[in-house]
């Protein structure tokens, strides 16, 4: 090997790793793009209306939000349409949150699964969130917060330290592909002061909303189906004088744990629930002094949500839905599981709910 | 030709690992999830499993037979001479020859195919493809030694960068996915081994490398090695694929593994397959030029044809090639005819020979 080639070998490969260098050409700032974080699906008098939340980010530290609106006969043309409308390309690889009017979600959401899903440039850590009223006013609702994310913070912050269950394109996707399970989607209402607040959870079969849980069947949904060491539960307690007295628990660890007793054809399941709970706040005239006045206090609520549990089970039933997967564990504890046996007699199912709940001393007074 | 072996021209036993690994491990990492998990679903870990140890036994065989030639036949053209004569023999080499290069032209097509859809949907790929060109005519003009420089990097690559990547999907994943274990029929994962096994059809290139090992008998435990690491990781990316998807989505899913890794979410860096996919091209880079290398290698020593200018040649047919083959679903179908080919000409090849080996031994 002559010594000039041997050169030429050696000047080869920094100029080869200069060629890496061509990659950072494609480059888009944010202040010359609209990038968008939320968006939102609406049905409206048979037309499909889309929104987006845009950020400005013209001065520094400060964030504009604009709300972009478009209507169309299909799912599909949104980006294309909102485009017309910008003075910047419409940016999406970084969208957090897409919201869907309850209307629209009535008619089913698989094409925008679908597409979010085909999509590379959707996250699949992109929230999914249904809105009571339409995406559209919700996302107005926060245009004066100035933070495109508003919505998606509240949802995650919500999820890790409450009972709305944050649920991404994933875990979605998973559910909608899933023979043995309905996903939900978290439920954003507008309070009287039209601000959204986390109001329930979207219950799909499908690809359809069909039914909203709210209040303590949001909770009962997440110990159904998860560990969790977050959640509140306002607990009514027999009243003796007559006035309304409660107990707010604070749940601080629960566990499920799942037994399948026949698999088909009528299947049947018993539900152990272990949990530790605490006392946030009680009414002044119940006192809890000692041993056995705990115990039958932990008979109470063990009661209490032994009874929600089951109501709640018997709902789902009821409307056809499995959000809390029974058909999965099915599938997952019997051999050649059968989808279709299964559902057909999931309304006949029979659950048992055991609740052993432990109280854990809370508090400074007594 | 291998009389005058000297250091220049020979690896160490240890670079056999990385030089079998990345011969055991390509493109297909990206999806063998969605294919091979098709049949057999949660019981796909042992068609893993059973496939990998086919893949040891061939390698039992390969060093079977290359220890029963002398040293300076120890390699595939020559075996192939000696046991089919000299017109089958070479018709048989230039089979492998085309086959060698078949496979590092499918690799480059796969990778540009998802380069396309994930990362630069809308770029003129020329420009790509000639940067690539022009690293692997570095690489495989480098000789053997800057081959096993690059497979050992193309192994690391997946191991230090993917692996660990892996822990982060932890709470995304449902374990109760694998259960109920062996629920489908020996012929469902019979065909899951199948699929599998086509994933590592590259192990031929064994007999191509051999002869630059020092100590090429006894540089067998690097072997099995490699293949062990091969079954580790493509068991795991499976178990965590059955865990991460539902088994339907698994099905629908085109390249499961980027899809996995696309849920991964670090500071500043929210898109992590991007990344991935970058330290990819290493991967296949050294997948490719192995096998340009050893079809440049075994066509020198078939028809005495300088490598430089077969190396050449085999880039100007790629170029041709990539002109023909734009579509994905041709890639695919393309893969497939590879796999099936495979099957005779690896998988029933090697065995054959092995018998020949041995029955001509005892006779000779």
């Amino acid at each position: 090997m002559s010594r000039a080639w041997k050169k030429v070998r050696r000047g080869a490969a920094p100029a080869l790793l200069t060629l890496a260098l061509c990659g950072c050409g494609s480059s888009q700032i944010v202040d010359r793009i609209s990038l968008v974080q939320t968006a939102g699906y609406d049905r409206q008098e048979g037309k499909i209306v889309t929104s987006m939340l845009i950020g400005e980010y013209t001065e520094q530290d400060k964030t504009k939000v604009k709300l972009l609106e478009t209507d169309s006969y299909n799912s599909f043309d949104m980006v294309p349409l909102l485009n017309r409308q910008t003075n910047k390309p419409i940016e999406y690889g970084q969208m957090k949150l897409m919201l869907f009017g309850k209307a629209y979600a009535e008619h089913g959401i698989s094409h925008v699964l679908k597409m979010l899903s085909r999509d590379v440039k959707v996250q699949n850590r992109c929230l999914l969130a249904v809105a009571d009223t339409s995406a559209r006013e919700t996302m107005a609702a926060t245009a004066d917060s100035d933070d495109t994310l508003f919505l998606t913070n509240m949802i995650e912050q919500n999820s890790r330290t409450a009972e709305l269950p944050g649920k991404n394109l994933q875990e979605v996707m998973y559910g909608y592909y899933g023979e043995g399970r309905d996903f939900y989607l978290p439920y954003i209402t507008m309070n009287s002061h039209r601000r959204p607040q986390a109001g329930g959870i979207a219950l799909f079969k499908e690809d359809r909303l069909v039914a909203v849980a709210k209040g303590a069947e949001m909770l009962y949904l997440k110990l159904l189906s998860e560990k969790t060491r977050a959640g509140m539960l306002l607990v009514p307690l027999e009243a003796k004088g007559g006035s309304d007295q409660y107990l707010l628990l604070r749940i601080l660890n629960s566990r499920p744990s799942w037994t399948l007793r026949t698999g088909g054809p009528a299947p049947s399941f018993k539900i152990a629930l272990h949990m530790t709970v605490g006392i946030k706040s009680i009414s002044d005239s119940i006192k809890i002094e000692d041993v056995s006045q705990a115990a039958q206090m932990e008979r109470t609520i063990e009661r209490f949500i032994e009874n929600g549990l089951s109501e709640f089970i018997a709902k789902c039933q009821k409307l056809r839905i499995d959000p809390a997967g029974f058909g999965d564990y099915a599938r997952t504890h019997r051999r050649h599981w059968d989808s279709e046996a299964f559902y057909a007699a999931y309304p006949t199912m029979k659950t048992e709910v055991r609740v052993r709940a432990k109280l854990m001393q809370s508090g400074t007074i007594d | 030709m291998d009389k005058s072996k000297s250091d220049k021209y020979t690896l160490s036993a240890v670079h056999l690992f990385f030089l079998l690994y990345v011969s055991l491990v390509g493109a297909g990492l990206m999806d063998f999830q969605r294919h091979v998990a098709a049949l057999s679903e949660q019981d796909t870990w042992i068609a893993v499993l059973a496939a990998s140890l086919f893949i040891v036994l061939l390698i039992w065989m390969m060093y079977g037979i290359l220890k029963r030639q002398e040293a300076s036949g120890a390699h595939l053209v020559a075996v192939n001479k000696r046991y089919f004569g000299s017109v089958v023999g070479a018709a048989l080499n230039l089979c492998f020859i085309l086959y060698f290069l078949w496979g590092a032209f499918l690799t480059l097509r796969f990778y540009l195919h998802v380069i396309e859809v994930w990362i630069f949907p809308e770029m003129n790929q020329w420009p790509l493809v000639l940067c690539i060109f022009v690293l692997l005519y570095y690489t495989v003009s480098g000789g053997i030694q800057t081959v096993a420089g690059i497979c050992f990097w193309g192994t690391l690559s997946i191991f230090l960068f993917v692996l660990p990547q892996t822990v982060l999907v932890f709470p995304f994943l449902h374990p109760q996915n694998l259960m109920p274990a062996i629920d489908h029929s020996a012929a469902a994962i019979f065909g899951s081994t199948r699929l599998m096994a086509q994933q590592f059809l590259g192990c031929v290139a064994l007999m191509a490398v051999y002869p630059f090992i020092k100590d090429g008998a006894r540089s067998a435990k690097w072997a099995y090695l490699a293949a062990g690491a091969a079954a580790f990781i493509y068991i795991v990316m499976l178990l965590i694929s059955i865990m991460f998807f539902s088994p339907q989505q698994l099905k629908e899913t085109v390249w499961p593994t980027l899809s996995i890794v696309s849920i991964i979410h670090v500071p500043l860096m929210q898109r992590l397959e991007y990344v991935v996919l970058n330290l990819w091209l290493l991967k296949m880079v050294s997948n490719i030029s192995l096998g340009l290398w050893a079809a440049c290698h075994s066509l020198k020593q078939q028809l005495r044809v300088r490598p430089r200018i077969a190396l050449a040649g085999a880039l100007a047919l790629f170029l041709l090639l990539f002109f023909l083959d734009n579509d994905p679903g041709d890639t695919r179908k393309l893969i497939d005819m590879y796999a099936k080919t495979g099957e005779l000409l690896v998988f029933s090849y090697i065995p054959l020979v092995f018998v020949i080996s041995r029955f001509s031994a005892k006779s000779g």
